[in-house]
């Protein structure tokens, strides 16, 4: 399965269970992001899993906070549905990575986070 | 109210000689009907900034970037005068970029932004209240100034705000980040 936004290709691999997200996701607002397929994409990528997914985000060059808020919001989202928790895989070599992705175990501490 | 202060505005006055510059004026329309030149201008000056043998330093060009869009894109949101355009000064001073962006926003987006800045220099906890916002924009489908709240929660650096009133309907902005360049 794949799923382009604008600078962004989204990229599921369900034999690996993971997700892999490249490029740059600066969309204007949260609702651009669920108008473009953000969330279902996401979504369906967890369903479709049997184990835990992996959210591969170590080729994303840059998030905007709208973007961080969508991560977000579909982590509370899997969260409160009761879907199984995931695991993000970060780069130590982007700077916001470093800064941002330590935010999203917090909203639910069952979220793995690992750097490469 | 004619003037209001909020953060730490002025950290470095502005009269304070700087190593480098770099200003651009740009009218808020050219941003609302091109979403992506916010990102492009963001690269442009992370771009200019890293440049280590023009200022004998290394300059993280992603969080750059990183920071400046999210200052671009809050003034392309909230920018409602059409005439006037959204000014940028951009300095360094040994371990310090100063970004400054100004714009002229309505009353509504001034109430908007007004609560949610005393709510960032006021919080006690700044991860509770990222939490605490991500939970309520579920709930309320809404977005709120989420970008302010990143840069000084995770970032390195330092925020004010200034809101000068215009007219009974028209506030100007000005929003200083201060970005303490770390040792690469």
């Amino acid at each position: 399965m794949e799923l382009a936004i604008e600078n962004a290709s989204f990229t599921f691999d369900k034999d690996k269970a993971t997700l892999s997200i490249e490029g740059a996701l600066r969309l204007s607002g949260v609702q651009k992001y669920k108008e473009e397929g953000f969330f279902d994409f996401l979504k369906d990528a967890v369903k479709n899993c049997e184990t835990t997914l992996n959210l591969d985000l170590t080729k994303l060059q840059y998030l905007n906070s709208s973007g961080v808020t969508a991560f977000s919001r579909f982590i509370l989202e899997i969260k409160k549905e009761a879907m199984n928790p995931i695991k993000v895989t970060g780069s130590s070599e982007i700077s916001w990575q470093k800064k941002t992705l330590p935010n999203f175990p917090k909203l639910w501490n069952q979220i793995i986070l690992d750097f490469q | 109210m004619n003037n209001l202060i909020l953060g730490d505005f002025d950290f470095i006055p502005s009269h304070l000689p700087a190593e480098g510059g770099l200003n651009i004026m740009i009218n808020p329309i050219d941003l609302m009907t091109s979403w992506k030149r916010c990102g492009a201008l963001a690269n442009f000056v992370a771009s200019f900034y890293s440049d280590e043998r023009d200022f004998g330093k290394k300059l993280d060009a992603n969080l750059i970037s990183t920071i400046f869009n999210e200052l671009m894109e809050n003034a392309a949101k909230y920018s409602d005068k059409r005439d006037a355009l959204i000014t940028v000064n951009t300095k360094l001073y040994n371990n310090i970029l100063k970004m400054e962006v100004e714009n002229y926003a309505r009353q509504r987006h001034f109430d908007s932004l007004k609560n949610h800045f005393e709510k960032l220099v006021n919080a006690k906890d700044l991860d509770d209240l990222y939490v605490q916002q991500m939970q309520q924009n579920i709930e309320k489908e809404q977005e709120s100034g989420i970008g302010l709240l990143l840069l000084l929660k995770d970032y390195p650096v330092k925020l004010g705000i200034r809101f000068e009133e215009i007219d009974e309907n028209m506030y100007k902005i000005t929003v200083q980040v201060y970005h303490f360049i770390e040792p690469s």
